[in-house]
């Protein structure tokens, strides 16, 4: 190649910094493309715990990183999926699982079949019927099978990890490959006069950083795509009100779940997410409907184990970049958008959005249809995943009696975007989920996430008719016992973990850590 | 829960395979959910020779139908498909075919096509298709039903060529052993609700009359019940597929068989070329303004090479689509719901896009059919984007000079295709949206064989040496040499005599 190298500029070392860091070091050769990465240590990264979807899988297999020592370096533990407790009404609990309830019968989910025993006075739990929710509740954990027949090939999963470890792990994968990590912080972007692209960035060190193509991972700030191309920002605060979290970290208690939990409260909900050495909690709450001091009076009056620092305060707006991708800037992580960490789709969002820089990449004269395309993509998956979340809140029953501050009955009463409203009457009437090529979350999810948020359908699949109702119970009679047979044989999360993690030099590390 | 007032008759009024694929997929779907389905048969429009050219979707229909392929194939004559050529769309660039297979690997993560892209300008000889295990054993003359030797390099599949009568004859005859109610008879009236609109019942020429819950249409372009009963209007999608006619016919057999149908562009539309067992279908599709009933036949003679049936049937149409497919109590299915151009034989599949959302949205409440309105999105958003696909044919042509061809060249072309277009353009990017029925390899390669070669490939194509791509180009093509080298002739999988070379 006769060319010169052409030189991307990454702004920001938190997760999407890293993550994007990685990817393209690892999509590069150094004659073809430099990758450098500037961050500061002085900017504090969001991190705390971190929860994520299966599709990390596919990021991990793209870098070959070795599963274990991932988990140990980021003190991880596996996710099988979210626990979502007093939701619909104060007391419920359903599980969001990385799986299916059942495997389909005669080619209709089994969740029809469940519909129709129900409306026929046959009531059962549709979580007993998916094999993750049962690991979940058991604390129970295993790789999942091959076999299709088995009820064990019925989920994925993802994990749980520290989100500091998670960038620094990277951070080393990635210079380790010769990626230039420059620590610094930018005091100036110059903008070329002729069409305003950007030319260079000045670190406070008085050092000048030119590139072809500037990558934003700079956060909510948005250093680059905001703050120096004034690309604006669309509010979706009217359909996700939440623009506060506590963050604190706490001693190991309670249950070590598989799972991540997220229960509602008065003005938002709180996490819980369990690593292998302490357990991450937050509370994401609206300002409109709680003060900050009341905020922490809930966070820290529901932890399981005794607080290791003193909550620490995020502001947002939930909304996206009106265009990711500007001139030479694209926007990943943050500075391109925020959905607040329900459904864990923070680093999936990230991870995509490389994918699609890869797929769109673009050399050195950017050719604006592949900016317009990243940008349709990426706004097909913030839709996807905003009308998702919004479905957690409006579908809400709480008389006045749960919900002292009222933001429960706002975000029942609110309009809701039209592209949910379609989809929740077509469910609604009988359980229908239109299936989309793009973005997050495929029918199993909306099924787990309406039923638990109490949205049953009036009706049922007519081809579920094909079988009579007492065949019909015995098959789902057959299929719980399956489950319950299949996860007594696990052994638990805990010892799973001890035993896939293990490693003499870490235990001695952990200890460390723990003690010292 | 919600008491529902189900729907228990279905009647069915149409003829052909609109009429029979139908019934058996609603059989098949809810034969033991006590649906009644009453089927009216109106007198067929099918004559020997026609045929039903069909997309590789076809096999996994004759499944969800329950129909066996081999005396199927044997009862309709029909032929395996592996692809379908296109000649003559350009003045210079030689034909290529569409399989329907993927086309090459991805070498270092990078779709092959990228690759292909640099190396054509570097002066590589070999054409896209070249990397098609189907096009190669198109090309010489064989057939094989993927497996284990195919699968782990590409993924592959067929199509056929069906005789029309005889695939409507299985067809009705299976549905007939499943006992579905049967009347041959004309429409006589169509009786609604004067309250409500809904469709009660249809008065037969017989003096019959049939009631139902909910009636499907599938009357062809007439659009009896929900174009001329129910009003709802027709889209005409003339200014963007101006061909008007089809003109049917056949030619003696071909031998040895060809396992792929053609297409072949003349000055004032195209004809295809679908090989039978017992005969050589021909459809010409062409523009009434450009050309006369008496030349089509001659241009058919001609551009087909072949001694043709001299009692064709001409048929006008309009390709386009009605406003809604669903409207009350009426669903139709196929011609009656739109009418889409021949080329790319997809007139079959549009029979099977609306029949696959009917059953997932078959509806339940024979008072409110709330179905309609998802059932209706979603179905349009398929056909325009088959429309989209099959547009490009037309408008990528390069045969300059000659009316039809130069106005199909200024076409405008819809938003979302011509985003499609730009992107592919710019960049050999392919944007995929919802509800689309060719997949990202079936653009490419047609895009790609018409001449629309990207003005840029993918930059991290750069990043594998020459010498490396050129190893990987030969492994590709020596392996597809030598998996096709043993492939047998299409008369060997029909059990058909091979013909001497």
């Amino acid at each position: 190649m006769s060319k010169s190298p052409m030189k991307i500029v990454i702004l920001g070392g938190g997760t999407a910094g890293w993550m994007t860091a990685a990817t393209l070091s690892k999509a590069f050769k150094p004659e073809f493309c430099t990758v450098r990465l500037i961050e500061s240590d002085e900017i504090g990264i969001v991190g705390v715990g971190e929860a994520t979807l299966p599709q990390i899988h596919d990021f991990n297999k793209f870098l070959e990183i070795d599963e274990p020592e991932f988990m140990r370096a980021t003190n991880a533990t596996f996710k099988l999926g979210i626990d979502f407790r007093n939701w619909a009404r104060i007391g419920d609990s359903y599980i969001h699982p990385f799986g299916i309830h059942g495997q389909a019968i005669n080619g209709v989910p089994l969740f029809q079949y469940w519909l129709r025993a129900l409306q026929n006075g046959h009531v059962s739990d549709l979580q007993d019927y998916s094999f993750a929710i049962s690991a979940c509740r058991h604390l129970k954990f295993d790789f999942p099978v091959e076999d299709d027949n088995s009820v064990r090939s019925t989920f994925a999963y993802a994990y749980h990890f520290d989100a500091v470890l998670y960038a620094r792990f990277l951070r080393k994968w990635a210079t380790a490959r010769g990626l230039e990590r420059t620590e610094g912080k930018v005091v100036d972007v110059t903008l070329r006069p002729e069409d305003g692209f950007i030319q260079s960035l000045t670190l406070a060190s008085g050092e000048v950083v030119e590139g072809d193509l500037f990558i934003d991972c700079s956060g909510f700030r948005g250093v680059l795509i905001s703050q120096a191309l004034k690309m604006g920002w669309e509010d979706w605060t009217q359909w996700l009100p939440c623009d506060r979290a506590l963050a604190v970290p706490c001693d190991r208690a309670g249950d070590f779940t598989p799972y991540t939990r997220a229960t509602s409260r008065e003005a938002g909900w709180t996490w819980r997410i369990p690593l292998q050495h302490r357990t991450g909690n937050g509370y994401v709450f609206s300002s409109q409907f709680s003060t900050q001091d009341r905020a922490a009076e809930v966070l820290l009056g529901g932890l399981d184990g005794a607080a290791q620092a003193e909550p620490r305060l995020l502001k947002f707006q939930a909304g996206r970049r009106q265009q990711s991708w500007h001139k030479n800037c694209l926007a990943i992580g943050l500075a391109s958008g925020f959905l607040e960490p329900l459904e864990s789709t923070s680093i999936y969002l990230a991870q995509i959005a490389s994918n699609f820089l890869m797929r769109l990449f673009p050399g050195k004269n950017i050719d604006p249809k592949l900016v317009a395309e990243f940008n349709r993509l990426v706004d097909i998956e913030y839709e996807r995943v905003r009308d998702f979340l919004i479905l957690h809140y409006h579908a809400n029953e709480k008389p006045a009696e749960e919900d002292p501050t009222g933001l429960w009955r706002y975000v029942r009463e609110m309009p809701v975007p039209d592209s949910l409203t379609a989809k929740m009457e077509t469910f609604r009437h009988r359980g229908h989920i239109h299936r989309y090529k793009d973005g997050l979350f495929a029918p199993p999810s909306w099924i787990a996430v309406y039923v638990g948020q109490r949205v049953l359908p009036n009706h049922y699949d007519r081809q579920v008719d094909n079988m009579d109702l007492a065949t019909i119970l015995e098959q789902m009679a057959d299929v719980r016992q399956r489950v319950l047979v299949n996860v007594a044989a696990l052994p638990t999360h805990e010892q799973f973990l001890n035993d896939y993690c293990f490693d003499p030099t870490a235990k001695v590390m952990l200890e460390d850590a723990v003690h010292g | 829960m919600a008491e529902t007032d189900r729907v228990s008759k279905v009647v069915i009024i149409g003829r052909d395979e609109s009429l029979w694929l139908t019934a058996n997929v609603l059989w098949r779907a809810f034969h033991q959910a006590g649906l009644d389905i009453t089927v009216i048969e109106l007198p067929s429009l099918l004559r020997p020779g026609d045929v039903y050219p069909t997309l590789k979707q076809q096999e996994a229909y004759h499944g969800l139908m329950g129909i066996e392929e081999a005396p199927m194939m044997r009862a309709s004559q029909a032929t395996y498909s592996l692809g379908q050529r296109f000649a003559n769309f350009s003045k210079t660039r030689p034909p290529f075919i569409h399989a329907y297979s993927t086309y090459g690997q991805s070498i270092n993560r990078v779709p092959f096509h990228h690759h292909w892209v640099k190396a054509r300008a570097a002066g590589l000889k070999a054409e896209f298709d070249d990397f098609s295990i189907n096009a190669v054993a198109a090309r010489q003359g064989r057939f094989f039903i993927p497996g284990e030797a195919t699968d782990g390099f590409a993924n592959c599949n067929y199509a056929y060529n069906l005789g029309a009568q005889g695939y409507c004859r299985v067809l009705k005859t299976v549905a007939l052993e499943r006992k579905v109610g049967h009347v041959a008879a004309r429409l006589a009236e169509v009786i609604r609700d004067a309250a409500d609109g809904r469709i009660t019942a249809l008065k037969l020429m017989n003096g019959q009359t049939v009631e139902g819950d909910f009636f499907i249409d599938a009357t062809g372009a007439d659009s009896e019940l929900l174009g001329k009963a129910m009003g709802v209007a027709f889209e005409s999608w003339n200014h963007l597929l101006p061909c008007d006619r089809l003109l049917t016919t056949y030619g003696p057999p071909l031998a040895p068989l060809p396992s792929f149908s053609q297409v072949a562009a003349f000055r004032s539309g195209w004809v295809g070329i679908y090989p039978l067992q017992n005969c050589t279908a021909i459809q010409q599709v062409y523009a009434s303004l450009d050309l006369t009933a008496e030349e089509a036949f001659e241009a058919a003679a001609i551009v087909s090479s072949m001694r043709l049936n001299p009692d064709p049937v001409i048929t006008p149409f309009t390709a386009g689509t009605r406003k809604v497919y669903w409207e009350k109590n009426c669903v139709a299915i196929g011609e009656a719901a739109v009418v889409l151009d021949p080329i790319d034989s997809v007139r079959m599949h549009a029979n099977f896009i609306g029949l696959a959302h009917l059953i997932s949205l078959f509806p339940l409440d024979r008072n409110s059919m709330l179905e309609s309105k998802e059932y209706n999105r979603n179905v349009s958003a398929s056909f325009e984007r088959v429309r989209d696909y099959q547009m490009c044919h037309y408008l990528l042509n390069q045969r300059f000079g000659q009316p039809l061809w130069d106005h199909c060249r200024q076409i405008e072309v819809p938003e979302l295709l011509r985003y499609k277009l730009e992107l592919f353009f710019a960049r050999g990017s392919l944007a995929l949206y919802d509800d689309e029925t060719f997949e990202e390899d079936d653009w490419i390669a047609m895009l790609l064989g018409h001449g629309l070669i990207p003005q840029a490939y993918d930059p991290l194509v750069d990043q594998t040496d020459e010498a490396e791509a050129i190893r990987q180009f030969q492994s590709m093509l020596g392996f597809i040499r030598a998996t096709v080298g043993p492939m047998k002739p299409m008369e060997t999988h029909l059990g058909m005599a091979p013909v001497p070379v």
